[in-house]
């Protein structure tokens, strides 16, 4: 349904060129999204092509996510740039958890997409960081270039102004996880 | 063993002049400490024992014709065919510099002599060269947090890199990846 506009309200038409209806939601969604302060923090060579995006050549900030914060408590979207690795995992929750909803979650290139080039032999590396946080953005790349981390952040702005969110992989771990705790209860009840 | 690819027909490979000097004044002043020596090729090495290792190190450090300054960097190497490991010293001598023949050889890159100490793999131990070398200890720590190796006769060996309550050290040859750390499942290699 289109949006409800002045028209079909019949109000006067000096009222008309003076006032703007919209639902609150809508509103909401575009402050949010015009308005996004990434958390500054980088945890390997990724880092590197994020700082690009926020110097002057690519300023994300054109697309108000150039806010970078010292604080996960100010913060609205975390991009994860760079290996993640097994003592780090439980850093990258803590900021997670720190940080106010609603929050996002980019995973900035192949390390943290997937475990990248250490997802094989690399003992020391979670194999996609996705199985810690929930993750809205894949943005795979080694290291993906600056332009790829602005088109990432406009899908995100995408989907918040369509209040869409998917994060299947992790919510399946977090399921299973939750499965054992309970089938360790459960176990230890019987006996 | 690691010079077949060097030697150029039937001559016989050049001797490396740094190690070689090395190893005649350790010969002299350590003859039980030195097992066995590599002086040709491109990883020429002296191989010591681990009891001689501290006496060799500050003879390399101290002596004014050697004055190995800087522990480049000490590593581990699992051999478990023949149930060892080996632990292996790269020194350089940043007071040697002007010296010629040591230059030249720092201009092809490799301006370092290497020790050897070899063990049983499983009673790795092996008497720490941090206190000939400050700058061993971390390297020692990290070599024990991979490796295993341990290194007696210093404070604190902890690991460095990876959490303290991981499992195992993962250059053993026969580590295995675990199922799970702190909650985060890993796939091993084997299964993909
Ligand atoms: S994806 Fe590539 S560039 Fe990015 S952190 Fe991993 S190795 Fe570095």
């Amino acid at each position: 349904m289109p949006e409800p506009t002045a028209q079909d309200y019949q109000l006067d038409p000096e009222l008309q060129s003076s006032v703007i209806l919209t639902s609150l939601e809508w509103v909401k969604g575009w402050g949010r999204r015009n308005a996004l302060w990434p958390v500054s923090f980088g945890l390997a060579c990724c880092a590197m092509e994020m700082m690009a995006v926020a110097a002057t050549k690519y300023d994300i900030d054109r697309f108000g996510a150039g806010v970078f914060r010292a604080s996960p408590r100010q913060s609205d979207v975390m991009i994860v740039a760079g290996t993640v690795t097994h003592k780090m995992a439980p850093r990258v929750r803590r900021l997670y958890d720190q940080m106010p909803d609603p929050k996002y979650v980019i995973a900035m290139g192949a390390c943290t997409v997937g475990g990248g080039p250490y997802v094989k032999h690399g003992y020391h590396v979670v194999q996609g960081v996705d199985l810690v946080v929930p993750v809205d953005i894949y943005l795979p790349g080694c290291p993906p270039r600056p332009e790829a981390l602005i088109d990432a952040f406009r899908k995100l702005q995408h989907r918040i102004s369509e209040k869409r969110g998917d994060t299947l992989r992790f919510d399946a771990v977090e399921k299973n996880r939750e499965d054992q705790r309970r089938k360790a209860a459960g176990g230890e009840a019987a006996g | 063993m690691t010079n077949e690819s060097d030697s150029q027909g039937s001559e016989a490979p050049p001797e490396d002049p740094v190690t070689l000097r090395a190893l005649a004044l350790l010969r002299k002043a350590h003859p039980d400490a030195v097992v066995d020596a590599v002086t040709t090729g491109r990883h020429p090495y002296i191989e010591v024992t681990a009891d001689g290792l501290c006496d060799a190190c500050l003879l390399l450090r101290d002596h004014d014709e050697l004055l190995y300054d800087c522990c480049h960097l000490v590593t581990g190497v699992d051999r478990p065919d023949d149930q060892q490991i080996e632990v292996v010293y790269h020194l350089v001598s940043y007071a040697r510099l002007p010296d010629d023949e040591y230059r030249k050889r720092a201009e092809k890159n490799d301006p370092w002599v290497a020790l050897k100490v070899r063990v049983p793999r499983d009673k790795p131990e092996v008497p720490t060269v941090s206190n000939v070398w400050t700058g061993a200890d971390w390297h020692e720590r990290e070599t024990y947090d991979l490796v295993g190796v341990i290194f007696t006769g210093r404070e604190e060996l902890r690991r460095i890199l990876l959490p303290e309550d991981w499992p195992g050290h993962p250059l053993r040859k026969d580590w295995e990846f675990p199922v799970e750390y702190h909650g985060v499942p890993i796939v091993p290699p084997e299964a993909q």
